[in-house]
């Protein structure tokens, strides 16, 4: 008797605890497609004024991105090394004219470190040692992560890219992880300025992180005339992503994708620059150069030019406003592609 | 038309289409693409015990072995699939070692020097091709081995030299046209004699 009444209490009590529980799940149900069809749990673009640069990162609900106000940074800097000067020594000099590593990247931030690992030749991918210098550099700024990452030219193995041109070691030496963009999950942002795409699938990593240095290589390229820091960002994507982009437009997808991923620090590596052809079989040309800004529209401009003075053309500025991706992104607000708006510092060490 | 007398007309019908179009085309084979330094087909069918670690070791994939639907005699053995993987014999995974003709129990597919590794050739059609149609694309360019394979007319549009070309099938694989502008055929392949 005593014990059939407890097991009704027992019951009830198993009763009520459902209906409750049922109750919370519909709750739950209905709050989470509600923020749903608000786009409160997808990631976001937010444009955040710093200074005198507008930056446009991508950020979570979770991740807030705090980015310096460039205060007196010229536009860009030209760090040019006399023989014997190191590429480490460039990158350095170039971090300390833009204001300091520690004064970029904000503390405890998530920061990917994107190099030119396209091509399986050395000559057609950024300078690893440059790449391990940022890291080390970076270090300094005690960021959360670093991560070194990168999605090969398609149809190339960005694997195998990263150990035969000596990235992976070389930046894993340096304390940072390497990443395989390509073979990450894959996130959609929307693209709201875009001219061609309305959203693109990116790198979950490059979603998750708050601070991208973009490490090009500066290099021709066949089907956009250069390759330097916008061109650099396809590799945050997939390769169907890659191949959509080649369908479409391709200089207004690069623009598009960097009004939505926009570098924050771009350092081109211009140690030795491909000329007359690329982005592989070129002519390697000496130029001992690093590149660096927060603009990655100004600093291809700049780059550009030196690339086709190194080439010997006679109106370089010209050949830089015929690059379509370069001029669709200063359209875009991304940056400034006019070089008589572009202060730039151009500074020779011996 | 009665029902028995339908079907047997169905099942003959059958018959001549298998006898006049499918078998001789299963008896007659295709025209395959082999990995680098396969025999000269006839060998190559003959000597090939189908044991798959050529396919097995391939790093990209390339490899495949082929089906009924390739021919009869060819069954089992390997042919280069460009939609699966690219050959990076010369340049890439790869690493210049053939690891087909290294496993190779039989000496089907063997070890060949630079100058005589050709698979096939690349084939264009142009009606498909991103840049040919005025687009900008040029994948193939950037991802082709083989200085002088692909040359460009007005920087833009790409030509493909079939003597140069080794058949890697590499601008194949990233073309990035739906459907693809590129197909890998064994036209000016070399093989070797057994010997």
């Amino acid at each position: 008797m005593e014990r059939s009444e407890t097991e009704e209490k027992v019951a009830s009590r198993i009763s009520v605890s459902r209906r409750t529980f049922l109750k919370l799940l519909a709750a739950g149900a209905v709050g989470f497609l509600g923020a749903k069809s608000l786009d409160l749990l997808s990631p976001r673009v937010t444009e955040i004024q710093t200074g005198t640069t507008t930056a446009t990162v991508t950020k979570t609900a979770t991740v807030t991105a705090t980015i310096p106000p460039a205060s007196k940074a010229p536009g860009v800097i030209l760090v040019r090394g006399g023989p014997g000067v190191s590429s480490q020594a460039l990158v350095e000099k170039a971090l300390e004219l833009l204001g300091g590593i520690e004064k970029l990247a904000p503390p405890g931030a998530g920061v990917l470190v994107k190099p030119n690992v396209g091509f399986y030749d050395k000559d057609a991918v950024t300078d690893p040692q440059i790449t391990a210098a940022i890291v080390r550099a970076l270090r300094r700024a005690k960021p959360a992560r670093i991560v070194v990452g990168e999605s090969s030219v398609r149809g190339n193995d960005t694997e195998h890219a990263l150990r035969v041109t000596g990235t992976r070691s070389l930046a894993e030496e340096a304390g940072a992880e390497v990443k395989d963009l390509g073979k990450d999950p894959t996130v959609t942002v929307g693209v709201p300025k875009g001219g061609a795409i309305s959203s693109v699938n990116v790198s979950k990593t490059v979603r998750d992180i708050s601070y991208i240095v973009n490490v090009p290589k500066l290099k021709r390229h066949s089907a956009t005339v250069t390759t330097i820091s916008l061109k650099n960002m396809m590799g945050t994507l997939p390769d169907s992503e890659k191949g959509r982009f080649h369908q479409v437009n391709l200089s207004q997808c690069i623009a598009d994708l960097n009004s939505v991923i926009r570098p924050n620090l771009v350092i081109i590596d211009a140690t030795k620059a491909m000329t007359k052809r690329g982005p592989t079989g070129g002519t390697m040309v000496d130029l001992n150069l690093v590149i660096a800004s927060l603009d990655p529209v100004a600093a291809d401009a700049v780059a550009a030019e030196e690339l086709f003075k190194a080439e010997g053309a006679s109106d370089p500025r010209g050949a830089v406003s015929r690059i379509e991706h370069i001029q669709r992104a200063a359209e875009l607000g991304i940056g400034v592609a006019e070089r008589s708006k572009i202060e730039v510092l151009d500074v020779t060490l011996s | 038309m009665k029902r028995r007398e339908f079907l047997k007309l169905f099942g003959v019908g059958a018959a001549v289409i298998s006898l006049f179009y499918v078998l001789p085309r299963i008896i007659r084979g295709k025209e395959l693409v082999r990995p680098p330094g396969a025999l000269v087909e006839d060998a190559l069918n003959a000597v090939c015990i189908r044991c798959a670690r050529c396919a097995q070791v391939c790093p990209t994939g390339a490899i495949v072995l082929a089906s009924l639907s390739d021919g009869f005699r060819e069954v089992g053995t390997p042919k280069i699939d460009a939609l699966r993987g690219p050959c990076e014999r010369v340049q890439g995974r790869c690493e210049q070692q053939a690891k087909c003709a290294q496993i190779c129990p039989t000496g089907a597919i063997r070890q060949v020097d630079r100058p005589n590794l050709k698979m096939g050739s690349a084939v264009l059609n142009a009606d498909r091709c991103i840049a040919w149609r005025g687009g900008s694309c040029l994948v193939c360019y950037e991802v082709c081995p083989v200085q002088g394979a692909i040359s460009l007319i007005d920087e833009a549009r790409p030509i493909f030299n079939a003597d140069v070309c080794v058949g890697c099938g590499r601008c194949v694989f990233a073309c990035p046209a739906q459907p693809k502008a590129l197909t890998l055929a064994s036209e000016g392949e070399r093989r070797l004699w057994p010997t």
